[in-house]
C-alpha cells in the first residue's frame, strides 16, 4: 500500500506488535511462519526478510520479555527499532547489490520509516486483541 | 541462576531462521519460480481479494478529499487531452512518414494485427527500490515472458519478466533494469530509454545515446522504434530535459513517463503482433 508516493513497509511493525504481546519464542515463530511466505510470494530479498524479521521478533520479544512490560509504548519504540533494522539492512544491501543511490536514505528510506510508523496503533490494536482473545 | 537474554529454544529458532533462509536463497537459484509459483497460485485469489478492498479504500480516501465533480471532470479531460495528442501526433507523422502516422493515428483501428488481453492489476511490488506489480493472468491465459503491457491509449507500461499460472510479474518503464530502444517522434532521433526509478527521479525515463548535435523541445513525444519485445511506435514519454551525457560523447534526455502509474488499474498486454 503507497501513502504519499511512499510504499509502506507494515510487516516488521506487525511482527514486533506480536512478539510483544506473546513474547519472544512465540513471535519468533510467528515471524519466521510469516517471513516464509512473504519469501515465497516472490518478494525482493525474501530469504533476507526471514533472518531480518525473525532477528526483530527475538529481540522485539526478549527485550520486552527482559526490562520492559507488554504495553503501548514499548511496543511502539520497539517496532521503530524492528522497522528501522529491517529497512536499513534491505537499504544497505540494495546499495551495494544493485547500485541504488545511498542519497536515496533522506528521500525514500527515512520517510518510509516514519510513515510506516502511523500504521502502528491499527497493528498494536490487532496484536491486544489477539493476546485477549487467547487467554 | 541468571536468565539468559536469548532462551535456548529463541536460539534455536533464530538458527533455523537462518538455515531456512539459505534453504531459500539456494532453492530460488535452482529452481527458479517453481516455489513462487504455487504460493502466487494459491494466493492469487487472497491477493485479488485483498487489493479490491485496498482500492475500496483509496477510493473512499479520494473521494473524502476530491469532489466527485472534480474527478468525473478530471476523467473527461483526460479521455479529450489523450484524443487531442492523438490527432497532434498523427499531423507530426505525417509530415515524415505517411504510413507510420496511419499507424500513430489509434491503435485500435490502425494495428489489426495486434492481438490484446486485457489484465488487472492485483498487486503492486511492496519495494521502494524498483517498480512492478502483478497482474491476474498468467500462462493459462497464452501469457509468456517478455510481452509488452500497454495501457488503452497505447502507451507503454513494461514488459512481463515472471509468469506462473494464474498470474505474472510486469517490470514498468520506470525500472532502472528495463532498457528500451526508441526515438524522437518528431525527429527521428534515435537512443535506449532506461527507466530511473533507482536513482529517486521516480516517474522519469532517460533517452540516452543520441546524436550531440540532437536538437530536441519539451514536450517532444518519444516512442518505440520496434524490437522482438515491443510493437512500433507505442508511446513512452515526453521530453522535458536534455544535456550533454557524462562522457560528453552523446547527449541525453529526460523523460516524463507517458503513463500515469498512480492511476493504473488494469493493463493490455499485446500477445501477438506482425513485425516488419
Amino acid at each position: 500500500m503507497r501513502l504519499t508516493g511512499i510504499t509502506l513497509s507494515v510487516i516488521p511493525i506487525c511482527i514486533a506488535c506480536i512478539a510483544v504481546r506473546e513474547g519472544a519464542e512465540r513471535g519468533t515463530f510467528f515471524a519466521i511462519i510469516a517471513s516464509l511466505v512473504f519469501c515465497l510470494s516472490g518478494v525482493a530479498d525474501g530469504p533476507l526478510y526471514i533472518v531480518l524479521l525473525s532477528l526483530t521478533a527475538a529481540l522485539a520479544g526478549a527485550i520486552c520479555d527482559n526490562f520492559y512490560t507488554r504495553s503501548f509504548v514499548p511496543a511502539l519504540v520497539l517496532s521503530f527499532m524492528g522497522l528501522a533494522l529491517c529497512e536499513t539492512v534491505i537499504f544497505l544491501f540494495r546499495v551495494n547489490t544493485t547500485g541504488t543511490d545511498p542519497a536515496l536514505w533522506q528521500t525514500v528510506l527515512l520517510p518510509q520509516i516514519m510513515v510506516s510508523l502511523l500504521a502502528f496503533p491499527l497493528f498494536y490494536l490487532g496484536a491486544w486483541a489477539i493476546s485477549r482473545i487467547a487467554r | 541462576m541468571k536468565k539468559q537474554f536469548f532462551s535456548k529454544r529463541l536460539r534455536i529458532l533464530m538458527i533455523a531462521a537462518v538455515v531456512l533462509a539459505v534453504f531459500l536463497a539456494v532453492l530460488s537459484t535452482i529452481s527458479g519460480t517453481n516455489t513462487t509459483n504455487l504460493v502466487q497460485t494459491v494466493m492469487g485469489p487472497i491477493r485479488s481479494l485483498t487489493a479490491s478492498v485496498t482500492r475500496s479504500v483509496e477510493r473512499f480516501y479520494n473521494y473524502a478529499f476530491h469532489y466527485e465533480s472534480l474527478e468525473a471532470e478530471n476523467t473527461v479531460l483526460k479521455e479529450k487531452i489523450a484524443s487531442m495528442e492523438e490527432a497532434v501526433r498523427a499531423v507530426d507523422t505525417l509530415q515524415r512518414e505517411n504510413e507510420r502516422l496511419r499507424e500513430l493515428l489509434s491503435i485500435a483501428e490502425d494495428h489489426e494485427d495486434y492481438r490484446f488481453l486485457s489484465a488487472d492489476i492485483i498487486a503492486w511490488d511492496s519495494s521502494n527500490w524498483s517498480s512492478s506489480f502483478t497482474i491476474n493472468k498468467g500462462v493459462e491465459k497464452g501469457l509468456t515472458e517478455g510481452m509488452c503491457a500497454v495501457t488503452e491509449f497505447g502507451q507503454v507500461v513494461g514488459l512481463v519478466t515472471a509468469v506462473g499460472n494464474s498470474w505474472a510479474t510486469v517490470t514498468t518503464t520506470l525500472d532502472s533494469s528495463m532498457e528500451i530502444s526508441a526515438s524522437v517522434s518528431s525527429s527521428g532521433y534515435s537512443g535506449v530509454c532506461e527507466g530511473s526509478y533507482r536513482t529517486g527521479e521516480a516517474g522519469s525515463l532517460r533517452l540516452s545515446y543520441l546524436p550531440t548535435d540532437a536538437v530536441m523541445k519539451n514536450g517532444d513525444q518519444v516512442v518505440t522504434t520496434g524490437s522482438t519485445l515491443y510493437p512500433q511506435d507505442l508511446i513512452l514519454g515526453y521530453v522535458s530535459d536534455a544535456g550533454l551525457d557524462e562522457t560528453g560523447m552523446s547527449k541525453y534526455a529526460i523523460l516524463e513517463a507517458a503513463v500515469d502509474f498512480n492511476t493504473l488499474e488494469q493493463v493490455f498486454i499485446i500477445t501477438d503482433y506482425e513485425t516488419n
